[in-house]
């Protein structure tokens, strides 16, 4: 195949991508004017409104773990048209999620239990599940593009269209806060949603006609560069001769990724009482999920060691540099959905005067962190082709930890042109470590598995911002609890309620800041486990 | 002959066809005619005064309805239940610029409690203050013998089915309601204008199931007001807070 013509279609598959992407953060600037909307409670629907974010990772790098393998099977072209066709049904249902959609899941449930359950939260519901079938789809498009670059370009020329499509994935998600600020500030925040539905549309039309004849030459299909059995040595050339996929395996991967979540998620509602907090504290909610999430993780890797088509070949965990870099992505990914969740909750807490304003507010300043970022990556790759992954890593983390250093000196007062420093010096930081990260699993992979090892990088990065959102919310709402009942016991009359909670509210974001530098500062220890191997030429 | 005779029988069995339609559209008319209007209210009022305890949810929808002079908190809605003679809890929200909150609050009597918005801690309110869904909803002096009273222009519309009823029909009554003594009764949030009314009572056993209140608005859209009641004598209790500070 022509590179002119692989290179279009790398173009045509990435714009989904972008779109899917952009969603992954496109709600945070708009989430409080959502939860306003939907009429969500500020007690009792703050930390499942946070599943709207967290929902949408958490199906997002699920899809990820095995989509790309099911178009091994399915054809490549085919499974991403029906992964676009889910992220567009998604984006519809999100879309309507609050109208005939909720009131037609409100029929059903009194129908099937004779209960009236609040529209509010069953809103809220609803919207959730639309969410997370537009991130199943999403999600999916990434590792089946991945794996579409891996079949239109010989292995020594793939690892640049698999940089584009990770870039193009990173891009989205630093932009998406900035797009929802802009189109909520002039536009009710569904359309949104609306919009990804002419864009996929014409998207499904032109990648139906690009991809023809990728599905022609057997795009998928086990036309794949790596032959199961170098995927996983232990298993004989008879035993993989006919593709078998792993369903029992993305089931695992998907429990372990969602108990996870759930784990990390788990907490009181906001005004929970004392009682509640001390007969169930957070870690005791925690504890079972987690338990749980561990326990699919084992049986996942032991049913990888033994499957022989794996959605994740383990043998890529024993070279030199992988898994510590993973593990930095995993810490950075945390830090970074930190910065990202908590400035809109600062802004529209304590800063802005309305939720439009908030959105528009908290879709800018946040583009003081990303925007660093993006540009800092550059320098970030230079450095570590010259100085090797460890120098450019570690002075970026540095600077991530004084960045976030500096949020915790924020006030309820402190101006916007204040912040924008802080949150540059932060976003730089990131741009320097993201990097030589990314590039130190890539180089680490051998050329045939680089489609899985870029697509594990974003995994791990998507769960990390998971596990922060996720963190932000239940340990946002378990700390707002316990400084309620400590600020406020006694003669609640004489209080003003209203800065009281002000004051919790910055309180609780200078504390899961300061995690998020903690989080930063122990990225430096699998950062000084990466070895400085010469860099592989693509 | 025979033809004669065939001919006849065709003509009594056309005959005996009509006679029998006649009959079952007779039978059919034979149905008792629905009771008058201020009737199937009137058994309503009595039939809800002689429940031991029923859910409700109140809802506003069109223009917001304060609860503070400052016109910052709006009411929502309110869902709870009422167990009688004089005791309610219900949850009610609210909503102020950018912000959705719930308060739980109980009335025994005219004793009341309700949640912090922030900590969810009891506190007694002094009587007279706060939205004490107990005293709405009393026998004597609660919505129920308003709606009784302060009715007029009471129509049948006739038979209607309800989206949050299924499976059951109802009757479909409308008319106007005097809104001075609502007014009083519900802290000044709705009336103290006439009103639209709509009632939809249920045949035979004459539960209310739902109240459409519509306050027309020289300004706005008007203000539209949903009572649904439901689960009607069910093994309900409401107590006081178990632990709430002491009147301020």
């Amino acid at each position: 195949m022509k590179n002119s013509s692989a290179a279009l279609r790398i173009a045509l598959i990435s714009l989904p991508i972008f779109i899917g992407a952009l969603d992954v953060t496109v709600v945070s600037a708009v989430l409080p004017q959502v939860i306003y909307d939907l009429e969500i409670p500020l007690q009792s629907g703050l930390d499942d409104a946070a599943w709207l974010v967290s929902g949408y990772l958490l199906s997002y790098s699920i899809a990820m773990t095995f989509m790309g393998r099911l178009s091994d099977w399915a054809g490549r072209r085919r499974t991403y048209l029906a992964a676009l066709i889910i992220f567009a049904l998604g984006s519809y249902l999100v879309a309507v999620a609050d109208q005939w959609l909720s009131r037609l899941a409100w029929q059903v449930v009194y129908l099937l239990t004779q209960t009236r359950v609040d529209p509010a939260q069953l809103s809220l519901n609803v919207m959730i599940a639309a969410r997370m079938i537009q991130a199943f789809g999403g999600g999916a498009m990434v590792p089946v593009g991945m794996a579409l670059a891996g079949d239109l370009y010989p292995p020594e020329k793939v690892a640049r269209p698999l940089g584009l499509i990770a870039a193009v994935d990173t891009a989205g998600w630093v932009v998406g806060h900035l797009y929802g600020g802009v189109l909520t500030r002039f536009f009710d925040w569904r359309v949104i949603f609306w919009l990804n539905l002419p864009v996929c549309a014409l998207a499904f039309g032109l990648i139906w006609i690009a991809l023809k004849p990728v599905d022609r030459h057997g795009g998928g299909r086990g036309d794949l560069h790596t032959p199961p059995e170098k995927l996983n040595p232990g298993v004989s050339k008879g035993a993989a001769r006919g593709f078998r996929m792993d369903w029992l395996g993305a089931f695992m991967i998907s429990a372990c990724l969602a108990f996870f979540n759930l784990g990390l998620g788990s907490s009181p509602d906001l005004t929970a009482s004392l009682s509640d907090i001390q007969r169930q504290p957070w870690l005791e909610r925690a504890l079972p999920f987690l338990a749980l999430a561990l326990l699919s993780l084992a049986l996942f890797i032991w049913r990888q060691s033994r499957h022989p088509f794996p959605l994740v070949p383990l043998t890529l965990f024993r070279q030199q540099n992988f898994s510590p870099a993973l593990a930095a992505n995993l810490m950075i990914g945390f830090s970074l959905f930190t910065a990202i969740a908590g400035v809109p909750v600062f802004v529209n807490t304590l800063a802005a005067k309305t939720l439009q304003q908030g959105a528009w507010d908290s879709g800018w300043l946040l583009s003081a962190l990303t925007v660093p970022m993006a540009a800092a990556s550059l320098p970030g790759g230079w450095l570590a082709a010259k100085l090797g992954y460890r120098f450019p890593s570690l002075l970026g983390l540095l600077l991530a930890v004084v960045g976030f250093s500096q949020m915790l000196t924020w006030q309820i007062a402190t101006p916007y042109a204040l912040m924008v420093p802080h949150l540059a010096l932060a976003g730089i930081g990131f741009g320097l470590t993201m990097a030589p990260a990314a590039a130190a699993v890539l180089n680490a992979s051998p050329p045939g598995e680089r489609g899985a090892a870029s697509a594990l990088v974003i995994v791990f990065r998507l769960v990390g911002m998971t596990a922060g959102v996720s963190t932000l919310a239940s340990y946002g709402v378990y700390r707002a609890d316990a400084l309620s009942l400590q600020w406020l016991s006694g003669s609640a009359q004489a209080v003003d309620l209203i800065h009281m909670g002000m004051q919790i509210a910055l309180q609780v974001l200078h504390e899961t800041f300061g995690i998020a530098a903690l989080i930063c500062g122990l990225a430096f220890f699998p950062i000084m486990l990466l070895q400085n191997i010469e860099l592989k030429k693509g | 002959m025979m033809g004669d005779r065939c001919a006849c029988f065709h003509r009594f069995g056309f005959v005996s066809f009509l006679l029998a339609i006649v009959i079952l559209t007779g039978c059919q008319n034979r149905q008792p005619p629905p009771p008058e209007p201020q009737d199937i209210v009137a058994r309503s009022a009595a039939r809800m005064e002689s429940l031991a305890s029923f859910r409700f949810l109140i809802e506003r929808q069109g223009e917001p309805a304060f609860l503070d002079q400052e016109q910052t908190l709006s009411f929502r809605r309110t869902e709870g239940y009422f167990v009688a003679p004089d005791r309610a809890w219900a949850v009610v929200r609210v909503i102020a610029p950018g912000l959705v909150a719930e308060v739980q609050v109980i009335g025994i009597g005219e004793d009341y409690w309700e949640t912090q918005l922030l900590t969810n801690a009891w506190q007694r309110l002094p009587r007279g203050q706060g939205f004490n869904p107990a005293l709405l909803f009393d026998p004597r002096t609660g919505f129920t013998p308003i709606l009784q009273q302060d009715l007029s222009g009471l129509q049948l519309s006739g038979m209607e089915t309800l989206d949050a009823f299924p499976g059951k029909t109802f009757y479909a009554l409308s008319g106007k309601l005097d809104g001075k003594r609502v007014y009083d009764l519900s802290y000044g949030l709705m009336g103290p204008a006439e009103m639209d009314v709509r009632l939809w009572i249920e045949p035979e056993i004459f539960n209310l199931a739902r109240v459409i209140l519509f306050e027309p608005s020289l300004a706005g859209e008007g203000r539209t007001w949903q009572m649904d009641f439901w689960d009607y004598n069910q093994d309900l209790s409401v107590d006081p807070p178990a632990a709430s500070p002491p009147l301020p």
